[in-house]
């Protein structure tokens, strides 16, 4: 296969970038002053794919939800009772996995044996090993773990505020299913999901640290097999422009309201570069309006109304997306009244604009400190066609005009939805 | 990776964290102090009022437009619990000049900037102090949100009843309405500014540039008693107590406090990281593999040890139902351990494990400070390179001296109060 080398001074890194034979897009990061090296092997599937088309069949399947993530926990189990770690065991490395709305990936990071590691890696995901036994333990585990959630306020106001914002997508379930909905996994369920969704074609395995591409080349050529695949038809419930209630609420063990206000993105269906722009452009414009450094974050911070907790952010999909700020408040109805108030006579001017693009800036050279967090970025924006070594350019194309056309378009009252958790 | 100390004057110490890795450098100061109830609440209070305003910047906006301008530079401050100590940090990170295309004295704004907020305070504000009063109660009573933390707090709370340790490293709610802006301050003049404090720099810097800039900003600063504040370790427990309360939660939290009897500078310190991998640290463990693999009684249960302190503790969450197997099964795999089951390959498992972690601190700025605070606080600097040695060389013997030592002496139980 042919590695194409991409280059950005400003940086100073270089990234390789192939497709192997199996499908597979490889790519390569040489980072070889860290420490620790780190690979992720992930495929584009998530919690919101629950309704697809089997390439080569008719019909939609439609699959209990929480599905993706209960095929990452029992993706770790092999042939003959063992799993991954215990191979992971041999080597030293930190191995994990994590399923998100749009991801499952599987990674490690190493300070030894990386190419062993590799081996691994490939070698456990592609060999699925579903039985009855083993699933039946694992609703057991998976049932503690959205116990855990059930109890984490942080947790909870994030996908109520979903749920105020979303009327039928699927980003408004939890991730994990529910004790229910997990009750209906079987092995069979398992293993269609697997073959549906794990082929190379629809994967990505990134690598960073002290890497060379042709090794890892070697090592996929051993372990992915080539098995071309035609496209995966995926169905999403068709979204309103509307939102679905404009508060939820929620009572939780917790001393102090907490809240999150939600802002429904209409303005989807873009990927790549236009999305990538969408997505700097609004996170330009959270920060001069409610930012640390802005007129609003500071009245309401003095009025005692937020504290310290406080954020704003934008998550940007192909076909959904938000913006959430929030915090802990005594009272979240008044600071939503005057978030509202603040942006409607909001008053964007062209040095707070320049000042938050410098932020913007230093967040994203920030990101390259850490194999982890930028092998994590790269991921999940290759997903939606995004190259980050672009970020600085696109930055740079933005202008005070696309962040106030985003702010009349996007940041009303009608997009609004609100999630708070109440003490008892 | 090594650190290389340099002392500007009697009490205050500049450690050069030496790396081309980071497009960052990060500045943190560590000011030290006792674990007492005198001073816990006040000294959480200033880690917060510190960053409401000061000469350069008087309120919070300007500050943070600063930051802003300095290519979204971060500003963290806070107290940290070591040991004995309350340790009132103040973190900073900003962007590497060479990879911000222009010249733009980051690093000189930055010192100017910690100067004037961390070493020349005036005054404090009446306003910005009762705004910081209810903010502390806030954080204070929000620990709860997070139930697996709060019961570890909880559990060290019980368990150290009568040792600075278990004082909470943000103080006393009944406390804060005493402290005025005039007290607070005479305790930033007398004590803060008086303490033994460590400056880190983690990057790539002129460091002699920054010793000289580091003798002016502190020629005025007089540093009364040098030393840090000493550490004590428990070594015997009466009798195990055991704590139940109850909240409205879905899961129950299941927390156990041990005494390790191993301590911060004893020659035991690299066997008991091995233990601690062997019996509870990740999925290569006992704990995780009986517990979670094979009783599937939870999705987390896992072993801390607090060297500072000769603690450790278990956590998991759990059914209400399930306690008692959690708990037997718990000792049953400590009991394992000191009956000498431990394969060659757990061994093997658990000093790669230790291993990978301890060199992957070196990938970021903030845990190697943490790392290299600690060690200072012991008394005893180890390299990176040689606590790897160190702990190679342990052998399943020296695992099992040690864990015939550890005593439980705190059972602490949060559970559900609903039907």
């Amino acid at each position: 296969m042919v590695f194409e080398k991409i280059c950005n001074k400003t940086l100073n890194e270089t990234l390789y970038k192939g497709r192997h034979k199996s499908g597979l897009t490889i790519y390569v990061l040489p980072k070889k002053e860290h420490s620790k090296s780190y690979a992720m092997f992930a495929t584009h599937y998530g919690s919101i794919d629950s309704e697809f088309i089997v390439p080569g069949e008719a019909s939609i399947t439609t699959v209990p939800d929480g599905i993706a993530h209960f095929l990452e926990h029992k993706l770790f189990e092999q042939p003959g009772g063992g799993n991954a770690f215990d191979e992971y065991s041999k080597t030293g490395a930190s191995a994990n996995a994590f399923t998100s709305f749009n991801t499952t990936a599987y990674l490690f990071s190493c300070t030894d044996k990386f190419y062993e590691n590799l081996e691994i890696l490939l070698g456990f995901v592609g060999q699925p090993y579903f039985t009855d036994k083993n699933v039946q333990k694992e609703q057991g585990i998976i049932g503690q773990e959205i116990r855990m959630y059930d109890d984490d306020p942080n947790w909870r106001v994030v996908f109520n505020m979903l749920e105020a914002l979303y009327v039928n997508h699927p980003v408004r379930k939890d991730i994990a299913g529910t004790v229910e909905t997990i009750a209906e996994i079987n092995k069979d369920i398992l293993y269609k999901c697997y073959n549906t969704f794990y082929n190379p074609s629809n994967m990505i395995l990134f690598t960073c640290g002290d890497v060379d591409p042709e090794m890892v080349e070697e090592v996929a050529d051993k372990y992915v097999k080539a098995e071309q695949q035609a496209e995966i038809g995926r169905f999403y419930k068709t979204e309103p422009d509307r939102i679905n209630k404009a508060k939820v609420e929620q009572n939780l063990s917790v001393a102090t309201p907490l809240f999150l206000l939600g802002f429904k993105d209409t303005d989807v269906g873009y990927e790549g570069e236009m999305l990538l722009k969408k997505d700097i452009t609004t996170s330009i414009l959270l920060d001069m309006l409610a930012g640390k450094s802005s007129e609003m974050y500071n009245e309401l911070y003095e009025q005692g109304l937020i504290n310290d907790s406080f954020s704003a952010s934008y998550e940007g999909e192909r076909d959904y997306g938000f913006s959430a700020m929030g915090g802990e408040s005594p009272n979240p109805e008044l600071v939503q009244e005057i978030i509202l108030k603040g942006i409607a006579n909001a008053n964007l001017t062209e040095q707070e604009f320049q000042r938050c693009k410098k932020v913007q800036k230093g967040q994203f050279l920030r990101m390259f400190n850490s194999v982890d967090r930028l092998s994590h970025s790269f991921v999940t924006n290759l997903f939606k066609g995004i190259d980050l070594f672009n970020f600085l350019d696109v930055c740079d194309s933005i202008t005070l005009d696309d962040v106030n056309a985003r702010l009349q378009r996007h940041l009303t009252s009608e997009n609004a939805g609100i999630s708070i958790i109440k003490p008892y | 990776m090594s650190v290389n100390s340099i002392e500007i004057k009697s009490g205050i110490h500049l450690h050069y964290l030496h790396t081309n890795k980071f497009k960052t450098t990060t500045l943190g100061v560590y000011i030290h102090r006792p674990l007492t109830r005198e001073e816990a609440t006040k000294n959480a209070l200033l880690s917060t009022v510190l960053r409401r305003g000061c000469e350069l910047f008087p309120d919070s906006r300007s500050l943070a437009k600063q930051l802003d301008e300095l290519y979204g530079a971060t500003l963290e401050t806070g107290v940290r619990k070591k040991g004995d100590s309350q340790i009132i940090n103040i973190n900073l990170s900003f962007a590497n000049e060479k990879f911000i295309n222009n010249s733009e004295k980051i690093l000189e704004s930055i010192l100017a900037l910690a100067d004037s907020m961390i070493l020349k305070q005036t005054h404090f504000s009446k306003e910005y102090v009762e705004q910081e009063k209810e903010n502390l109660k806030t954080q204070i009573l929000s620990q709860i949100n997070d139930k697996r933390q709060y019961a570890s707090l909880r559990c060290i709370e019980e368990m150290c009843k009568d040792e600075p340790n278990g004082i909470d490293r943000f103080g006393f709610i009944e406390d804060i309405d005493g402290i005025s802006e005039n007290s607070l301050y005479e305790h930033y003049k007398n004590t803060f500014l008086t303490s033994p404090m460590d400056i880190f720099v983690c990057g790539e810097v002129d460091i002699f540039w920054v010793e000289q800039r580091l003798l002016e900003m502190f020629a005025t600063v007089e540093v009364k008693n040098s030393k840090y504040p000493k550490i004590s370790i428990i070594k015997n427990v009466a009798e195990v107590k055991n704590i139940t309360e109850t909240e409205q939660i879905a899961q129950a939290k299941l927390c156990m406090g041990f005494r390790t009897m191993v301590e911060p500078n004893d020659a035991n310190y690299p066997a008991l990281l091995i233990y601690n991998a062997v019996l509870g640290s990740g999925p290569y463990s006992k704990l995780f593999n009986n517990v979670r693999e094979k009783l599937s009684l939870a999705y987390y249960v896992s072993s801390n040890a607090d060297y500072l302190k000769g603690i450790m503790l278990i956590n998991s969450g759990i059914e209400v139902a399930n306690f008692q197997k959690a708990y037997d099964e718990i000792i049953i795999q400590m009991e394992a351990i000191k009956n000498g089951d431990i394969t060659d390959e757990e061994m093997h498992t658990a000093i790669l494990g230790t291993i990978n972690s301890i060199k992957s601190l070196t990938d970021n700025a903030v845990l190697m400070e943490d790392y290299y605070l600690s060690k200072l606080i012991a008394g005893n600097i180890i390299d990176i390179d040689e606590l790897v040695e160190l702990v190679s060389a342990i052998t399943k013997e020296q695992v099992i001296e040690v864990a015939k030592d550890i005593r439980l002496d705190t059972v602490y139980f949060l559970k559900g109060s609903e039907a």
